[in-house]
């Protein structure tokens, strides 16, 4: 998998303005919009807590959900792994010894690792000038388990790619989960707001994961059993999907007609 | 690289047969609304009751029109697509389960689709080529450069692909396919939009690899010469079937029942007159062409003297490319 995590990053790394705005203004931009939007929202409701948390704890969960968030997201390689089978590309994979879900995942972390070094600096650094409530020896847990929803993530999108052998355009499919994931990830706003039935909900699927876990873990609002129990949820769902994944790529297979060859 | 089974057969195919399912749709934005709901699902037998073998170190030539079932077949020897029924076997494995260890003794050069790494350089897309075959680093770079000197491309080795040329590309994509040395070699129209000099720079190319390596080699093209120069087998498809297996020298004199006469008298012919083998010569002609079967020759000839004094005389064969032509254009079956 070594070798597709450095196709990943030779890729990259030719097209350098591109690299630049996505591991460092993008980031900068986004985390200054949602802090500006919590701000605003605080002087706007004239209150000091919201969910029983203060501006300074809010403002401290922002600058954290933005960097998790952005790492999460995997919009970006499902598009490219669905243009794969609906242009037929994907040819090019098949007809070589290699797994075509290992070719991506290896490429899709690989990726993510170097934008996850870059883009680390801004919410660390925000984080020691603010003070708030990091905790930075809770940031490997973090970490553990936001690579642990990667694998989730992406097991999720390679169900939907196999889906494309059928369908062709599955597009929609994204967009859609994409919204969900947004907001059951905690990104949009932290899963405390959620009712209480809905939260406990939220606690038995991995997208909390993404956002909410980490970022409580890591500003103390969760503990470690929290942090473990996520772990153990987004492990299984991981495993559920890989084996929906198999049989659908299985029976796209069987029916893939080779495309534009 | 070890090969399952015996040798000698590459590729063996009994009763192949691959069906498309698709569906069609009347013009107009009213009946794309009536297939949102119902569609006319229609079946293209692509493949049809289609036996082949060929023998190890052979260069079989495919020939067809579009949509003949070329591109199938060569999808289906390669593990790209499943077949709808039959039996095929390629180096002793199926390839539609896509072993690794098959994968790795074969190669298929798609001429319309790109297949190394657009954004890397071409000897990023063999260095990671090597690792996925499990080819060692140091013989493969040395492969790589051997091929490249034999298709002049060295200097462009470093350059990001998506900057050079088609033709340029093209090279890379064969250095790329004959990394691994497979032994089993698809080729589908290699040559495809390429000028004339990249055209005879590939074939010279595949000559001499063919002379030097022995691949087993399926080749489609639409460039006869490319099939005429390279093959040793020639299978001439039509609608999904084999309607020609041999040689291309006895497909020539199967077929080759006609040769072009081209009369040019010194003075155009005064009055019209019917010939006797069947064309009317129009007063004020001066050239005459007709497609006669070789004993007829002479005697049209004589002909044509009676009515006036000839100046030049040219005889044409037939050349392949439009022997397959007229194949093509006709329903026949030579096999």
């Amino acid at each position: 998998m070594w070798v597709y995590a450095k196709l990943a990053a030779e890729t990259h790394l030719e097209y350098r303005f591109n690299s630049f705005v996505d591991w460092c203004l993008s980031p900068l931009i986004s985390t200054a919009v949602e802090m500006a939007m919590w701000w605003t929202m605080f002087q706007a409701m004239g209150v000091s807590t919201l969910g029983g948390f203060s501006r300074e704890s809010y403002l401290s969960y922002v600058t954290w959900a933005v960097f998790f968030a952005r790492i999460s997201a995997n919009w970006m390689y499902e598009f490219r792994m669905l243009q794969e089978v609906e242009s037929g590309s994907i040819n090019s994979i098949l007809v070589r010894p290699l797994r075509f879900y290992e070719y991506y995942l290896g490429q899709f972390l690989g990726y993510k690792l170097m934008t996850m070094v870059f883009s680390l600096l801004l919410p660390a650094g925000l984080a020691l000038l603010m003070g708030g409530t990091t905790d930075f020896w809770r940031l490997p847990g973090a970490i553990f388990l936001l690579m642990i929803y990667l694998v989730f993530t992406y097991t999720l999108t390679f169900c939907i790619v196999t889906l494309a052998f059928r369908l062709t355009k599955v597009g929609s499919f994204t967009v859609t989960k994409n919204f969900f994931v947004w907001l059951a990830s905690g990104e949009l706003f932290p899963l405390d707001l959620l009712s209480p039935s809905m939260k406990m909900l939220s606690s038995y699927l991995p997208f909390a994961s993404a956002c909410y876990i980490p970022v409580g873990y890591l500003t103390h609002r969760l503990e470690f059993a929290d942090l473990l129990k996520a772990c153990w949820v987004t492990v299984a769902w991981t495993g559920v999907l890989g084996l929906f994944g198999l049989f659908f790529w299985r029976r796209g297979l069987r029916i893939y007609s080779g495309t534009g060859a | 690289m070890c090969v399952k089974g015996p040798v000698a057969q590459i590729i063996h195919c009994k009763d192949l047969e691959r069906v498309f399912v698709t569906y069609k749709k009347e013009e107009g934005i009213l009946n794309s609304f009536k297939g949102f709901f119902q569609r006319q699902h229609i079946e293209k037998k692509a493949l049809q009751s289609l036996d082949l073998q060929v023998d190890s170190g052979v260069i079989v030539g495919l020939v067809g029109a579009n949509g003949a079932g070329k591109t199938t077949l060569l999808k289906l020897l390669s593990g790209l697509i499943h077949p709808t029924s039959g039996l095929v076997e390629v180096l002793g494995f199926k390839p539609f389960e896509r072993k690794p260890e098959f994968l790795r003794q074969m190669s298929i050069l798609l001429g319309q689709k790109n297949q190394l790494w657009w954004d890397i350089s071409p000897l990023d897309s063999f260095s990671l080529l090597a690792s996925i075959y499990g080819l060692d680093a140091l013989s493969s770079r040395q492969r790589v450069y051997q091929l490249a000197e034999m298709l002049a491309c060295t200097d462009q080795l470093q350059i990001q692909l998506r900057r050079l040329s088609l033709g340029e590309r093209m090279k890379m994509e064969i250095i790329g396919a004959l990394l691994h040395k497979p032994k089993i070699l698809f080729l589908d129209e290699p040559t495809i939009g390429l000028d004339v000099v990249a055209q005879n720079t590939i074939r010279h190319f595949l000559e001499q690899y063919v002379k030097e390596e022995r691949p087993t080699i399926l080749l489609t093209s639409h460039y006869m010469d490319d099939i005429s120069k390279l093959s040793h087998r020639l299978l001439l498809m039509k609608e999904g079937q084999i309607k020609y297996d041999g040689t291309v020298d006895q497909f020539m004199e199967l077929s080759v029942q006609k040769q072009k006469v081209i009369c040019t008298f010194r003075h155009p012919i005064t009055q019209s007159k019917e010939l006797q083998w069947g064309g009317l010569l129009q007063a004020g002609q001066d050239v005459v062409e007709a497609d006669l079967p070789p004993e007829q020759v002479s005697e049209f000839l004589s002909e044509l003297r009676s009515l006036g004094t000839i100046e030049q005389i040219r005889v044409e064969e037939t050349d392949f490319e439009e022997v397959i032509r007229g194949f093509l254009e006709k329903d026949v079956g030579l096999r």
